[in-house]
C-alpha cells in the first residue's frame, strides 16, 4: 500500500506544472538573474579593502607570527593588491578609539592579556576581522599545543594543514567581501527553494479534505486510513522537494560555480530539514485556510517575505534585522536556514548551525502536530 | 438491508436540508432517490457515507453504523460522486487503477480489475488521455469507473448523467443494469424522471430534504388521482368547449395553454374517444392528438403542487 500511495502521489507531483514552475523554474530562473547582475557588479567595483587600526603595544609587537600573517592579507604600502583584505593604519589606542567610532574604520585590534579585536557594530568588515583574529588565533594556539605535546606532529604535514587554512581564509574573506556578498544572496535563494516545498504541500492537503475538493471527498471514501494516505503523500512531497533541491544546488555549483564550502553533508542536511520545514508550513497553512487563492498567497508571500528578510534580494537585510529586531531572526525560517549555512561556511564549530537546525526541527514539529490535529476532524460541517 | 437511515436530520446553519429523512435499501435493487436541484439528494449521501455531520438519525449500511473509520464497510462500496473526482496528472488508466489500488492489494486481480472497469465505461481508446482531454461525457464515464473498478456490493451514484450527452448517458444507465445483474445493489440520484423510470426498480422522490412518496413505479402512479392525460392541439377554442370537457366523466382537471389542451381523468376512465368526436361535430381544427400515462412528474405535481423541474 505504501508503494503504491507514494509513488502515484509522486507521479502527480513531477507532473504538477505549477508545482515544478515554483519550486523548481522559478529559483533557477531567480538564481541565474542574480549570477548575471552580481558578476556585473563585481566587475564594476572592484573589492574596496576593509580599514581597521592596530593599537600600538608592545605585546603586540612581539607577536610577529601575527603580525605577518596580517600584512599578507592588508595592504601596508597604499598600493591596493587583489588579494588585500585590509588597509592597516597603525596607531594609539586612543586614537584606534576615536577611528572607530568616528566610522573610519570597521574595527581595531589591539592586545589585552592576548589579541582583541574591537568593533563598533557588526558588517562585513566586521565579520571578516573577526574570523581573521579567531582563525589566527585558533591557529597558532593548536600549533603550539601540538608542538609541545607532540613534537613529531611538525613532520606529519600538521603545520602545512594549518598553513592550508590559513590559504582557505584568506580565500573565504577575500571571497567575503566580493562574491562573498553574493554567496548570502545563494543561500536566501536556496532557502527560498526549500520552503517553496509549501505550494506543493498545499495541494496535498487539499486533496485530503473532503471540505477542499470533490477529489478529497473520494479519497476519505477509501477504506484507508486518511492519516495513512496523509503520511505516504507527505514522504512523496519531501523526496521531491529534496530531489528539486538537490537539482537548484547542482546548478549553483556547477553551471554557475557557487562555492559553497566544503561540509558538503552538512549543507545537504540542512536542505533536508529546512525541506521538511517548507512542506510543514504549507500543510498548516493549507489546513488553516479553506479559499484555494489565500493558501498559496500565504505560502509563497510567506516565503518570499521570510527570504527577503533574510537577504534575498537586499543583502544587509540580514543585518538589519540581526541589529534591530532579533527576534525576527529566530522566527523567520529562511533567516534560519541562511543562517545555518552561513555558520556552516565561515565557523569551523557546529554550534551555531545546531542552533539554527534544532529551531527549524522545532518549528517542523509543531507545524506538523498542528496540521495533524487539524486533520483528525473525519466528518464535516458542510462540505 | 443495504441501507437504513432513519430519521436523519442535518442543518446548514438555518436551512434543514434532511428534515426526518427516511431510506431503506434492500439488497438487489435499483434504488431511485428523485428530487429536483436543492432538494437534499447530494446531503443525504454525504451523510449516509459519513463525510458529513448531521444534527439527528441513525444510518447503518450493511448492518454496522456508519462511521469514517469503517473500513470494512467502506471496502465493499463504490461511490460516484455529483462532481468530477479525479486527478488530473494522472492518465484515464493510472486514475482507475490507483482508486482500485486502494481497494485491492492483489496487483494481478488489480490489473484485471482496471482493464475491466476501462472496457465497462468504453474507454479503451483513451487510457493514455489526460482528463483535460476528455470531452464531459467522458470525463464522467472515468469518474463511473474510478468508482466501481473494485466490483464493490453496494454502489451509490449521485447524478452521473449531469451534463452528459444522450449517447454517453445511455452507455452509464446500460451499465448500470449491467452492475446489478452482476450482483450490486445500486442507490441512483438523479432528477431526471426518465432515468430514474427507465432503470430503477424502487423509487423514492424527495423534496425540500423530505420523502415524499416512496414505492415501485406503478405504486407511485396510483398514488396519485390521474390515470390518462389526454393532450390536443387545438387552434382556437372558446370556454364553452372547456366546460363541456370539465363535464365529462371522471376528469379531474382541464388546461389549456399555448394551444395545448391537456385533460386529466381518474385510473379506469377513458375520454379519448368523447373528446374527439366532440371536437369533430364541432368543427373545431385540431392537429396532434395523444393520451399518455401519469409520468412522476405528475406525481410529483400533485403532491407538491410543482413541477420536478422548473
Ligand atoms: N455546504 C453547504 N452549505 C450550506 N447549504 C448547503 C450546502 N450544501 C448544500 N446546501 C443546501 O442544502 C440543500 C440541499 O442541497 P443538496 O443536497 O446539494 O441538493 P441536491 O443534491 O438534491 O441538489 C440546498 O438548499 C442547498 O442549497
Ligand atoms: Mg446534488
Amino acid at each position: 500500500m505504501f508503494s503504491h500511495i507514494f509513488m502515484y502521489n509522486l507521479k502527480t507531483i513531477f507532473r504538477n506544472r505549477p508545482a515544478i514552475f515554483w519550486t523548481l523554474i522559478y529559483p533557477i530562473v531567480l538564481s541565474t538573474l542574480f549570477y548575471f547582475a552580481f558578476s556585473n557588479l563585481v566587475n564594476a567595483e572592484s573589492f574596496e579593502p576593509v580599514g581597521i587600526a592596530v593599537a600600538e603595544s608592545s605585546e603586540l609587537a612581539a607577536e610577529t607570527g601575527f603580525y605577518s600573517a596580517l600584512a599578507s592579507v592588508s595592504d601596508i604600502d597604499g598600493t591596493a593588491e587583489k588579494e588585500d583584505i585590509f588597509r592597516i593604519q597603525t596607531v594609539s589606542q586612543e586614537e584606534a578609539e576615536e577611528l572607530l567610532k568616528n566610522g573610519n574604520i570597521a574595527a581595531y585590534i589591539f592586545y589585552d592579556d592576548g589579541i582583541k579585536l574591537a568593533v563598533a557594530d557588526s558588517g562585513f568588515g566586521q565579520t571578516i576581522a573577526k574570523i581573521f583574529i579567531d582563525d589566527y588565533l585558533q591557529a597558532s594556539s593548536t600549533i603550539h599545543t601540538i608542538l609541545s605535546d607532540n613534537p613529531q606532529a611538525a613532520d606529519q604535514g600538521l603545520i602545512t594543514d594549518l598553513a592550508q587554512r590559513k590559504e582557505y581564509l584568506t580565500q573565504a574573506s577575500d571571497s567575503a567581501s566580493s562574491p562573498d556578498t553574493t554567496v548570502i544572496y545563494f543561500y536566501a535563494l536556496l532557502a527560498m527553494t526549500c520552503l517553496m516545498g509549501s505550494t506543493v504541500a498545499v495541494e496535498e492537503i487539499i486533496k485530503l479534505q473532503a471540505n477542499m475538493s470533490p477529489l478529497a471527498s473520494r479519497v476519505n471514501l477509501v477504506p484507508v486510513a486518511k492519516f495513512r494516505v496523509f503520511l505516504y503523500n507527505i514522504c512523496a512531497t519531501i523526496l521531491f522537494q529534496m530531489v528539486v533541491i538537490l537539482l537548484v544546488l547542482a546548478y549553483l555549483m556547477f553551471a554557475l560555480q557557487i562555492d559553497f564550502g566544503a561540509k558538503t553533508g552538512f549543507i545537504l542536511l540542512t536542505c533536508l530539514i529546512s525541506c521538511i520545514t517548507g512542506v510543514f508550513f504549507g500543510t498548516t497553512v493549507s489546513v488553516g485556510f479553506k479559499n484555494t487563492g489565500i493558501k498559496y498567497a500565504i505560502t509563497i508571500g510567506g516565503t518570499m517575505l521570510s527570504c527577503f528578510l533574510a537577504g534575498l534580494m537586499v543583502v544587509d537585510m540580514k543585518y538589519i534585522i540581526q541589529e534591530s529586531a532579533p527576534i525576527i531572526g529566530y522566527i523567520s525560517p529562511a533567516n534560519l536556514i541562511t543562517d545555518a549555512f552561513y555558520s556552516l561556511y565561515y565557523y569551523d564549530g557546529l554550534s551555531r548551525y545546531f542552533e539554527n537546525i534544532i529551531l527549524l526541527v522545532a518549528y517542523s514539529v509543531v507545524m506538523c502536530v498542528v496540521t495533524c490535529l487539524v486533520m483528525r476532524r473525519k466528518k464535516y460541517a458542510s462540505i | 438491508m443495504e441501507i437504513c437511515v432513519k430519521n436523519l436530520v442535518k442543518r446548514y446553519g438555518n436551512l434543514v436540508a434532511l428534515d426526518h429523512f427516511d431510506l431503506e435499501i434492500n439488497q438487489g435493487e435499483v434504488f431511485g432517490l428523485l428530487g429536483p436541484n436543492g432538494s437534499g439528494k447530494t446531503t443525504a449521501i454525504n451523510c449516509i457515507l459519513a463525510l458529513l455531520k448531521y444534527d439527528k438519525g441513525t444510518i447503518d449500511v450493511m448492518g454496522k453504523p456508519m462511521s469514517p473509520d469503517a473500513y470494512d464497510t467502506k471496502r465493499n462500496i463504490g461511490v460516484v460522486m455529483q462532481n468530477v473526482a479525479v486527478f488530473d496528472e494522472l492518465t484515464v488508466r493510472e486514475n482507475i487503477d490507483y482508486f482500485c489500488g486502494l481497494y485491492i492489494k492483489n496487483k494481478k486481480e488489480r490489473v484485471g480489475l482496471v482493464e475491466e472497469a476501462i472496457e465497462f465505461v468504453g474507454l479503451a481508446d483513451y487510457r493514455k488521455f489526460y482528463p483535460k482531454k476528455l470531452s464531459g461525457g467522458l470525463l464522467r464515464r472515468l469518474n463511473i469507473a474510478c468508482g466501481i473498478a473494485h466490483k464493490p456490493k453496494l454502489i451509490i451514484m449521485d447524478e452521473p448523467t449531469v451534463a452528459v450527452d444522450p449517447q454517453s448517458r445511455n452507455n452509464i444507465l446500460e451499465g448500470i443494469l449491467k452492475l446489478n445483474r452482476e450482483g450490486a445493489t445500486v442507490l441512483y440520484t438523479s432528477h431526471y424522471m426518465e432515468e430514474v423510470e427507465q432503470i430503477c426498480s424502487r423509487i423514492a422522490i424527495m423534496d425540500k430534504g423530505r420523502i415524499i412518496a416512496s414505492g415501485t413505479n406503478s405504486e407511485l402512479k396510483s398514488l396519485i388521482r390521474t390515470g390518462e392525460k389526454i393532450s390536443i392541439e387545438v387552434y382556437g377554442m372558446d370556454s364553452k368547449v372547456i366546460e363541456f370537457f370539465k363535464q365529462l366523466p371522471g376528469v379531474n382537471s382541464v388546461d389549456y395553454t399555448d394551444n395545448k389542451l391537456t385533460i386529466k381523468s381518474q385510473r379506469g376512465k377513458n375520454n379519448l374517444v368523447s373528446a374527439v368526436d366532440y371536437l369533430k361535430s364541432n368543427n373545431i381544427e385540431f392537429s396532434r392528438i395523444y393520451s399518455e400515462l401519469p409520468t412522476l412528474n405528475d406525481v410529483f405535481l400533485e403532491i407538491t403542487g410543482k413541477e420536478l423541474r422548473d
